[in-house]
């Protein structure tokens, strides 16, 4: 499978699986404007080389970490809950993506790095793959993977 | 019969859902036990080694990974805890390397509820 299929099926079973989510592809054109309240960034080399970054909204951010721990939409969440729980599906989105692009080949994967804003690119490829989507139905989200190989 | 689980992951909200799906299960977890890296993971094995039904573990992560953690644990001759590895990267080399160390089992990271309780019906075949 190539980056793009990959990247999209590891994604839509990331969300299914573990924060019950809908994720679904969309141009530019049909999403709504965002800005961005989180951005996870995780290192990976094998045969390929980069950086994926992800960009949530708030809402997004808070929905995805609340439904992966099981909290009520009462419990508190803080902060650091988020950014862990982000940088977590950061680090099996790009696991999963590398494994399904070739189950044989070796890679490595860095520890995740999550940070509240949106963060510029910061280089580490010479290639961008870039996908715009939205979360159920309604939020948007940006995946930029900054890639070698 | 009441079980006493570790789970050893550097990530908060890994350790959160696998605590959740642990204390779910019917497996009669009763103490669960926590460590968020390799070397407390190490320590927390080797201190509870005689009271420890099953440790759950992640590959990638700080001060001490978990392949060099399964290897000192080999080397110490713990090998009575059964040790389920969870990973998102682990390739097939890797998996080979963790079953020749003494893992029984490996969780694939996304799972779900069902695939959680899969890999506990393996550990704890009824």
């Amino acid at each position: 499978m190539d980056l793009q299929s990959s990247l999209t099926q590891a994604l839509e079973e990331i969300l299914d699986k573990m924060a019950f989510m809908v994720f679904e592809t969309a141009s530019n054109a049909q999403i709504p404007a965002a800005s961005f309240a989180y951005t996870s960034q995780i290192a990976f080399k094998g045969k390929l080389t980069g950086t994926l970054h992800l960009y949530f909204t708030r809402n997004t951010a808070h929905a995805i970490a609340r439904n992966l721990l099981g909290l009520r939409s009462q419990d508190d969440l803080y902060k650091g809950t988020v950014e862990d729980a982000l940088g977590e599906i950061a680090n099996i989105l790009m696991g999963r993506t590398l494994a399904l692009m070739d189950p044989e080949a070796a890679f490595d994967l860095k520890l995740p790095f999550t940070q509240a804003g949106d963060l510029p690119l910061a280089g580490g490829g010479s290639k961008d793959l870039r996908i715009e989507g939205v979360l159920d139905e309604a939020e948007p989200c940006r995946i930029i993977v900054q890639y070698q190989g | 019969m009441e079980r006493t689980i570790a789970i050893i992951d550097d990530s908060h909200t890994i350790r959160s859902i696998l605590r959740k799906a642990v204390l779910a299960s019917d497996i009669g977890a009763k103490d669960i036990l926590e460590a968020d890296n390799g070397e407390d993971g190490l320590a927390l094995i080797r201190r509870e080694r005689g009271r420890l039904n099953l440790v759950i573990m992640d590959l990638k992560m700080p001060k001490l990974d978990g392949v060099s953690m399964l290897n000192q644990l080999k080397k110490e001759g713990i090998s009575n805890v059964p040790i389920v590895v969870l990973s998102s990267s682990a390739d097939n080399q890797i998996q080979a390397t963790c079953f020749s160390l003494g893992v029984k089992a490996f969780l694939k990271k996304p799972f779900s509820h069902e695939d959680f309780k899969a890999m506990l019906d393996k550990v704890f075949p009824r």
